[in-house]
């Protein structure tokens, strides 16, 4: 099989090759952006935390302060838009508000790579041209961490607006990805119970109106801590509300190093149930907080650190879920080209109907790997972020710092697409 | 063998839940015992004794606990003289032995010690487990550090003399414990008292004296010998006075209030006729911490962190938050948020998981509080409270958050320890500094803030023992972050960090002159 799956491979990187020059073409400056990122990792620290503070500045003179705050020597590094702002201010050429207005430009645009619209009306557009292609689309609301119940009961009120919106602006039904987290607070592990009290009168008429408008649901997953308790309260809601409801997803990240025996638990509980439901199988987006909370805290590291480890999970993880289509369908959410290679090969020799399994990617990530995969005739569906630049800013620096690290999709899809060699 | 911090309990797993809520119901069902003051090697069962009532549910006697008279303070002292010389003779090293086993058994018997927290002083089980595991901590590091000091200092050598710099134990010496931390503090001072070789006679709180037993058994069951740890319960006013006025005590460590704190330093500062040395007092007295919000501060992370730091464990920390000085262009963003929060955080008793915010410890600190409130009402805005359930019978105060509070009010000024948290404007960030910097306080302070010009500045010019920035206040971890205040905070020095144990030692300083008529042997 191995040979059948460099095979595949092989012929995803050619076609993803062809579609590469335009994409480069349309984000060049972007790219540049980001690149230049990967190339000085001091630097990218630097970026990351203004990028990430940013949303927060109100004023120009804000702006401008911080720009000089964070790049007092190396303006000369520094990617063409920001230097341009930086001595701008320095040089008192223009006003305070003219570099803001560039730096914050220059942030925007990069939040447009990676985020469809700060509202799901600003996303009809994307989302639209998307579906027209044949991509599938999963929405994901971006929001600020929820702090208290009344928090939660305007997340809720925001997700009930999208469900409903959503059938105005779309002809396709919701498929929506949330984060139980955003539900409740406090959302903490040590009280399962009181979690659930929170979370069931909130998951239950928002589950039900997705189900009544044919839709789709799907918990996503967050920190280790939380995993137990997303999935335990996953299954609970299943159980106790929606007994014989299959439109629901879960999540399985293959960097954690109890990923396989989690899956099996997961297997036998949905074989038990009767209904099938989808795993939407990830390498994990957590990574450097997992590895900074387990060594703060002393305890045990619970993601693999060695990448070639999580590649093998994750090929395990994508054998093991297929082998068991009867009782689940597999999201196989990577920007691996192998992977999905695996999964294809798989699929094929195992006969899973194309119903039980499908591709998922994000939203603005190796845009020609997306028209690759589309090509090959695999489903693939895009994970969607609608949001405004303040609370999409988590997100979007988890993104960058993925892009940007020198496994990345993105280093990786550059040097493919220029013909080097890509590590699998 | 470096150091390294025990780690909290992960509550994640299922497994570490249900063995805490098990510890919960077996030291429910031995609650009530008799505890005795423990004296050379004996258990003594006096006269007077003071009952101890479970916070949460003050029907239920958690303990009734031995009190001790001041001529059980004068035998304890005469039994520490006699034990001394041959515990500090024992060497560090045997002496690490034993505080490393009792390390262990506190490790093993980890559950059952915050049960009994969670019963005596209403601690909820996250702040339990984490103070049982910062008992294991000092245990560890004092007697790991006294190993290293122990050898000779480094002096200058010259030839035809020889330098020794030797750090020596004191002698017999009070430890007067806080409630609030039941276990870490206790186990701190008198870990790093007893590593650097000193005798100890043990006052706990008598809101915590149960737990405090359990410590000194476990001390005593380790190995120490007779007399070198002895247990005195009672009130602070009687016994811990006594202690403190005796001539035979070398030395205090003192943990809690400014008042008693500075009667202590006074005191202690009497040198009645038969006392042949200077006593030493170490105190840590307090706080009235304030965290900064500056405007461009991420609010999902200063929201929680403030929380936190005002209302974990209902405010009884010395290292809590009470003032919170906000930049004026994020204040109705920061505010609106923060107010929600408060809302949202359960309030119950401390045995169950739920509950964030418990009772207060007793009846005394709940009518202090309230009146504090109450106060506080005449001249600052309530801007949110929190409701406490009709049907809980401890002794349980709201969460409550003042507005417009003036930086001179004594809400401002007054440490409160309770879950009363003030919420102070600036209009730029010096304002703000000086706003923080403007009590008699300095212990630990706070700053949320993203940029690396404001955090410069706090870090030169905010004036506290304990500086934390874009993270709680609270939480010190032995060896990482050292802990103590300034000014009226305590005597200037610092709990798990690697000066602490000279303030249990005096240094001897010894020079031989090694020439004969000029003659000197070569160095070495």
């Amino acid at each position: 099989m191995e040979q059948e799956i460099q095979e595949i491979t092989k012929q995803l990187q050619a076609s993803a090759r062809e579609y590469w020059p335009e994409i480069q073409r349309s984000h060049r400056w972007e790219f540049q952006v980001l690149r230049w990122c990967m190339d000085d990792p001091s630097l990218r620290t630097q970026v990351l935390r203004f990028m990430d503070c940013l949303p927060a500045l109100q004023e120009p003179r804000q702006i401008a302060q911080h720009l000089q705050e964070y790049f007092p020597e190396a303006s000369g590094r520094l990617p063409l838009p920001l230097r341009v702002g930086l001595a701008a201010t320095r040089s008192g050429l223009v006003t305070a508000r003219a570099a803001a207005a560039v730096t914050r430009q220059t942030a925007t645009a990069i939040a447009r790579l990676f985020l469809a619209g700060a509202t799901l009306d600003d996303a009809a557009g994307p989302i639209r041209r998307l579906e027209a292609q044949g991509f599938r689309i999963t929405l994901d609301l971006l929001g600020e961490a929820t702090v208290s119940e009344a928090e939660a009961d305007r997340v809720l009120q925001a997700y009930r607006d999208a469900v409903q919106r959503w059938s105005a602006l779309f002809s396709s039904p919701i498929h929506l990805s949330l984060k139980l987290s955003s539900l409740a607070f406090p959302f903490d592990p040590v009280d399962p119970e009181g979690a659930w009290r929170r979370i069931l009168p909130r998951a239950r008429p928002l589950f039900q109106a997705i189900l009544d408008r044919g839709g789709f649901l799907n918990i996503d997953m967050e920190q280790y801590q939380l995993r137990d308790l997303t999935l335990s309260l996953t299954q609970r809601l299943l159980e106790e509300c929606f007994p014989a409801a299959s439109s629901v997803g879960v999540v399985i990240q293959a960097y954690l190093k109890d990923a396989e025996p989690c899956t099996r638990r997961l297997l036998d509980w949905a074989a038990r149930r009767g209904v099938p439901i989808t795993v939407r199988l990830v390498r994990g987006a957590y990574w450097d907080s997992e590895v900074l909370l387990a060594r703060q805290r002393e305890w045990p590291c619970p993601v693999y650190t060695e990448k070639s480890e999580t590649d093998a999970s994750y090929e395990r993880l994508i054998d093991l879920l297929l082998e068991n289509h009867s009782v689940v369908r597999t999201a196989v959410a990577t920007h691996n080209l192998r992977s999905i290679a695996r999964a294809v090969a798989q699929a094929r020799r195992l006969s899973v109907p194309q119903e039980r399994w499908e591709c998922q990617m994000l939203f603005g990530m190796s845009e020609a790997m997306q028209q690759a995969v589309r090509q090959a005739g695999i489903p693939l569906r895009i994970y969607t972020p609608v949001g405004d630049l303040i609370p999409g800013m988590a997100y979007l620096v988890r993104r960058i710092l993925e892009n940007t690290s020198q496994y990345s999709f993105l280093a990786a899809g550059i040097a493919d697409m220029e013909g080097k060699p890509v590590g699998v | 063998m470096e150091f390294k911090n025990e780690p909290l309990t992960d509550f994640s797993v299922a497994a570490n839940r249900a063995a805490f809520q098990e510890a919960i119901q077996r030291v429910n069902n031995s609650a009530g015992a008799k505890i005795p003051l423990i004296i050379g090697s004996e258990k003594i069962f006096p006269e007077r004794w003071m009952k101890r009532e479970n916070p949460s549910h003050p029907e239920q006697r958690v303990g009734l606990v031995a009190r001790a008279e001041p001529a059980h303070a004068e035998r304890a002292l005469a039994e520490s003289e006699k034990a001394w010389p041959g515990w500090s003779g024992l060497g560090a090293a045997r002496r690490a032995q034993i505080l490393q086993r009792a390390a262990e058994q506190v490790r093993r018997r980890r559950f059952e010690l915050a049960a009994w927290e969670v019963l005596e002083v209403g601690k909820p089980w996250i702040e339990a487990d984490a103070d049982v595991a910062e008992a294991v901590d000092f245990l560890m590091y004092y007697s790991g550090e006294m190993l290293r000091l122990e050898g000779l200092g480094e002096v200058r050598q010259l030839p035809g003399e020889r330098n020794f710099y030797r750090r020596q134990p004191l002698g017999p010496g009070a430890v007067i414990a806080p409630w609030n931390f039941p276990l870490a503090i206790l186990t701190g001072m008198t870990a790093a008292a007893l590593a650097a070789g000193n005798t100890v006679l043990l006052k706990p709180a008598e809101q915590s004296s149960v737990v405090a037993f359990h410590l000194a058994r476990i001390l005593l069951e380790a190995g120490l010998p007779p007399g070198v740890l002895q247990f005195l319960p009672g009130p602070g006013e009687e016994i811990g006075e006594s202690l403190v006025r005796s001539p035979r005590t070398r030395w205090i460590a003192f943990t809690g209030s400014r008042k008693v704190g500075l009667k202590i330093v006074r005191l202690a500062a009497e040198v009645p006729a038969a006392q042949p040395h200077v006593k030493r007092v170490i105190a840590e007295m307090g706080g009235k911490n304030a965290i900064l919000v500056d405007d461009d501060a991420d609010l999902d992370e200063a929201v929680l962190g403030v929380a936190a730091s005002a209302f974990g464990y209902s405010g009884q920390k010395c290292s809590a938050c009470s003032r919170v000085i906000v930049l004026q262009t994020v204040m109705e963003k920061f505010l609106g948020r923060l107010v929600e929060t408060i809302r949202s955080l359960p309030v119950g008793p401390a045995e169950d998981p739920a509950t964030v915010i418990g009772p207060l410890v007793d009846g005394a600190a709940q009518e202090r509080v309230l009146r504090f409130i109450e106060n506080g009402k005449k001249e600052s805005k309530v801007l949110c409270e929190g409701i406490v359930p009709k049907n809980l019978k401890g002794y349980f105060v709201p969460p409550v958050l003042f507005s417009g509070v003036r930086p001179e009010s004594s809400l401002a000024q007054e440490e409160i320890f309770g879950p009363v948290l003030s919420v102070l404007s600036a209009g730029s960030f010096d304002e703000a500094l000086r706003i923080a910097n403007g009590v008699p306080y300095a212990l630990t302070g706070g700053l949320y803030s993203r940029s690396p010009r404001h955090i410069e500045q706090a870090m030169r010019e905010f004036h506290v023992g304990n500086l934390y920035i874009n993270r709680k206040i609270t939480g010190a971890a032995v060896g990482r972050q050292p802990f103590g205040g300034f000014k009226l905070s305590g005597t200037g020095t610092k709990a798990g960090g690697p000066d602490t144990l000279l303030q249990f030692l005096q240094a001897q300083t010894i020079t031989e002159n090694t020439a004969r008529h000029g003659f000197a042997p070569l160095e070495e």
